[in-house]
């Protein structure tokens, strides 16, 4: 028998051939879109022309716009992240008690669409809210003294929606914390209080900044909420600015600021990357007697978990409360009477036939993405790990950038891409253009969760299996496809989540026919059938709060045999 | 004489340019426990990576059982899973996803033998590795021994040519070690498999191996027994590497026949006999093992005075630091020595002694007081 060397292979082999494939399809989702945003916002009747700049520095409506979302959005950042820095360092460090349910209930927002979120909190202190009702008739005043229609009320329910990043991260570091620093603190002297300041908090500040860089991005990305509580009110950020752009439509304006959203993006990381840098990276992970510095409440134990339980009804479960409670009123605002309880709503909606073709659609479209997107990233992030292919990793930085832009700036990018693409069917107008802008904005998703899983999978484990005899396939089938299982299923989880969800791409490149369910369900909001967008939201909701807690099952089960597997491969 | 089992010739492996495997030549017996020992980066691993497939390498030779698996001339190199090795790795690798059972199953599986002939095989294993009942476990359920001893059992489920081992033993703790080890020398007794052994582990490699191979800088320095490897290093590296070494830095005084006088740092005379040609005033260092060193009552003629500057009790043996003149001796003595921190004392060289200059090794003796003329 003979084998040929490796210098002997054919410039065609399978890797390359793997290789060219993934390479066309990043081009296609991610690189050609982005590359027409860059391109076009220059362009005017066909020659170079910052004439489209000039229309949004120009225009006071739309540089308000660009100044608004900037402000809000560090508001909002600031106010999530107190709750969050708060909420985990209460939740990690004292000792209250059901800190598992806490810590369940408490990142319970990012599990409910922010649409959702903005549609309760109107109906729960807006102009003939639950609680504004409540409130006048208790003081016999006309109105309430505050305005949920404004700049303060958009702050507010951004924070209410964005503070579970800071708790996520901030929690964490804190339970992976190496406990030996805080004991080492306190073996030279210092107090509780005092660790918690000299040395808790510091080697916290990376993952408060880490938390609340992904609340400032969700902030700046957000369409629903300035949508349904700005647009009344005459209040404009970007993103409800370019949706009014395209409704008239102005493309060119569209697109110029979406290069300054891209912008804004950019400058935010780097701004939160310098000042993560300069807080220091420290390798506090890798203690594992978790034995934590706690505080012991004392008298103050009740009164802190009965606040903990007070700020999570009010911010987590009185606005669903509220949306329940709308989709079974006859008109919203009407008194609650069991005469004016009804489900018309629900049977308008079910026998509508957009709202139909919305739910089959987002049925249709979520795990398809899903599933697409797993293939494609895994065999990426195969290349990229295993294989150590060069070139695969600039695949993977390619797809990851969708991950830092606005969902505006996407769907500003397919328009351009697909209305009148250079190649390829024309998308726009079919469901498909929606897809691609799934599979354009969540790949990171698939990206992360499939290379984080490789990098676990030790390489004497492949090798394991060829010195056994296993040739390259069959390895791939036996022991690294097992292995990589969950890593899959948590991301597909994690963009049919994110995808069913979505709406600040969709409500830009819908077209009559190829609805989602959130989009149709802020047509109605905007519209005015207030009861029938509460019906189809709270049908939506136990199937997003299902799949939220099978993602935390699934996220918990990994963790457990990663546990298992670091031990058989330390 | 029967053809070896392994045999690697000028093996040559480069990565970016520099060599890790540098002109590599070893050959092992049918029944031999061969072990390649060296400090971290010496390219043992590399070597035996190579052997196993994992790396091609540059240029050389790699036959087993007579069958040419790499050649850089002819451009042969056989796919990993197509040599007839058995491999176990540093970090076990064991399969979690799969029980012991399919662990050691998987060789036997993927070349398709009949299952009833896998069932057989699998517990004769189990017995061999004396793991009876654990078929069913999964590895998480398992301790770190157990999981090693699964995954040698994997290794020796397909009865492989040569059987190649990457520091087995070093992930696990001090006792266990020991009693993995008299289990491995057990195994390859009961088996006969000749086994290639990477370590960095001097004593392993010692209370192991048939023979050794030191490996530095890419290079194979000496090949030979455990004994000869410590009693008779062939250079400067070897001497180091392997067991605890007191260096002097001596002066040759003057040579006349088969005498050699020395002179030591500190002015102390030494006479020994001696075949070596080494001309006068060539500088040179005196070697000696601690436990080739005596401790003596202060004023012992023919003896370097010192003091005694820590004392530590090993169990089975005493340990000194004896500082004499600019020098510090670590000397073992059995525990009986009287001799407390502070004391006067003299150090004698009672048996064994190198010279060393640059990086050769010139000069040994073993039974040092009878070659001592005058001290």
């Amino acid at each position: 028998m003979s084998y040929p060397s490796r210098n002997a292979r054919p410039w065609l082999d399978h890797r390359r051939a793997f290789f060219l494939f993934l390479a066309v399809f990043i081009l296609i989702v991610v690189v050609y879109p982005l590359l027409q945003v860059g391109v076009r916002s220059f362009l005017v009747e066909g020659g170079f022309s910052l004439q489209n700049y000039r229309q949004v520095f120009l225009q006071p409506r739309n540089y308000l716009a660009l100044w608004n979302s900037l402000w809000i959005s560090v508001l909002a950042t600031l106010l999530a992240t107190i709750i969050g820095m708060l909420t985990a360092f209460t939740v990690q460090r004292t000792d209250i008690p059901w800190k598992n349910t806490f810590r369940v209930l408490l990142v319970l927002p990012l599990a409910i669409p922010p649409l959702f979120s903005a549609m309760g909190w109107v109906q729960l202190v807006g102009p003939v809210g639950l609680l504004t009702q409540a409130y006048t008739g208790l003081f016999g005043v006309p109105t309430a003294p505050w305005n949920i229609y404004s700049a303060t009320g958009i702050i507010f329910v951004l924070a209410v929606n964005n503070y579970p990043f800071v708790f996520i991260t901030v929690s964490g570091a804190l339970q992976r914390m190496d406990s030996s620093l805080e004991e080492s603190a306190r073996t030279s002297g210092a107090g509780t209080w005092r660790i918690m300041r000299n040395i808790t908090l510091p080697l916290v500040r990376p993952a408060i900044y880490g938390g609340a860089l992904l609340a400032f991005v969700s902030s700046i990305d957000n369409f629903g909420i300035p949508a349904v509580l700005g647009m009344r009110a005459q209040f404009y950020v970007l993103t409800t600015r370019i949706y009014e752009a395209l409704t008239i439509p102005n493309m060119p304006l569209a697109t110029a600021m979406s290069v300054l959203l891209i912008l804004i993006a950019l400058l935010s990381m780097l701004a939160f990357r310098r000042a993560e840098g300069h807080s220091g990276q420290y390798a506090v992970v890798g203690g594992k007697s978790v034995t934590p510095n706690i505080i012991c409440l004392g008298r103050g134990r009740g009164p802190v978990t009965l606040g903990l339980l007070a700020l999570i009804g009010i911010i987590v479960i009185l606005p669903l409360f509220a949306l329940v409670l709308t989709s079974f009123l006859r008109f919203w605002g009407a008194d609650l009477i069991w005469d004016n309880l009804t489900l018309r709503h629900y049977e308008a909606v079910l026998q509508s036939a957009g709202a139909r073709r919305g739910i089959v659609n987002s049925m249709i479209l979520a795990p398809a993405a899903a599933t697409i997107l797993m293939m494609v990233t895994a065999m990426i992030s195969y290349l990229h790990i295993k294989v150590r292919y060069r070139g695969a990793g600039v695949l993977d930085g390619l797809g990851i950038i969708p991950f830092a832009l606005p969902g505006s700036v996407i769907g500003v990018a397919m328009i351009l891409a697909w209305s009148n693409p250079l190649f390829g069917p024309t998308l726009y107008g079919t469901i498909w253009i929606l897809l691609v802008a799934y599979l354009m904005r969540y790949m990171a998703f698939g990206l992360q969760s499939t290379r984080a899983t490789l990098q676990q999978i030790h390489n004497s484990l492949e090798e394991a299996a060829w010195t056994s005899g296993a040739g390259g396939l069959r390895t791939l089938k036996d022991i690294t496809l097992p292995l990589l299982r969950p890593g899959l299923v948590a991301g597909w989880v994690l963009i049919f989540i994110s995808s069913f969800n979505e709406l600040t791409v969709s409500v830009l490149i819908w077209t009559s026919g190829s609805e989602t369910i959130g989009v149709w369900i802020f047509l109605m909001q905007d519209s005015g059938f207030i009861g029938r967008a509460s019906a189809l939201a709270v049908l939506c909701l136990p199937v997003m709060l299902i799949l939220y807690v099978l993602m935390q099952w699934l996220g918990r089960l990994e963790e457990h045999k990663m546990s298992q597997k670091s031990r058989s491969t330390p | 004489m029967s053809p070896p089992a392994l045999a690697v010739h000028n093996l040559v492996k480069q990565f970016a340019g520099t060599a890790a495997v540098d002109n590599v030549s070893f050959s092992l017996a049918e029944n031999e426990f061969f072990t390649l020992l060296g400090p971290s980066g010496c390219g043992k691993t590399t070597t035996l990576r190579c052997v196993a497939g994992l790396e091609q390498a540059d240029a050389g030779e790699i036959r087993i059982r007579e069958q040419v698996v790499f050649s850089g001339r002819d451009g042969v190199h056989v796919p990993t899973n197509h040599r007839p090795i058995g491999m176990v790795f540093q970090s076990y690798a064991v399969w979690p996803h799969m029980t012991v059972f399919e662990n050691i199953a998987y060789p036997l599986r993927v070349r398709g033998r009949p299952r009833s002939r896998i069932n057989d095989r699998v517990a004769q294993v189990l017995q061999i590795l004396d793991m009876p009942g654990m078929a069913s476990r999964m590895p998480s359920q398992l301790s770190g021994g157990q999981q090693q001893r699964v995954a040698l059992g994997r290794a020796l489920a397909m009865n492989p040519a040569v059987l190649l081992l990457d520091e087995p033993l070093s992930n696990l703790d001090a006792k266990l070690r020991e009693s993995m080890r008299a289990e491995l020398q057990l195994v390859q007794r009961t088996t006969g498999l000749p086994i290639l052994y990477v370590t960095h582990d001097q004593v392993e490699a010692m209370a192991l191996s048939d023979r050794i191979a030191v490996m530095s800088g890419g290079r194979v320095l000496q090949i030979a027994e455990p004994e000869a490897i410590y009693e008779r290093p062939s250079n400067r590296f070897v001497l180091d590497f392997i067991g605890a070494v007191n260096y002097l830095p001596s002066v040759v005084l003057e040579r006349s026949g088969e005498r050699l006088c020395l002179r030591a740092e500190d002015g102390t005379p030494l006479t020994v006999q001696t075949g070596s040609a080494l001309e006068s005033g060539r500088e040179l260092l005196m070697a000696v093992r601690p436990e080739d060193l005596r401790l003596e009552p202060e004023g012992t003629p023919c003896c370097l005075p010192g003091t005694v500057a820590l004392r530590s009790f090993l169990g089975n043996a005493l340990e000194f630091r004896v500082h004499c003149h600019k020098t510090s001796f670590r000397v073992q003595t059995e525990k009986e020595r009287p001799f407390q921190v502070g004391d006067r004392v003299a150090l004698r060289l009672h048996r064994g002694l190198f010279l060393a200059h640059d990086d050769k090794v010139v000069g040994i003796w073993h039974d040092l007081e009878n070659n001592l003329v005058h001290g």
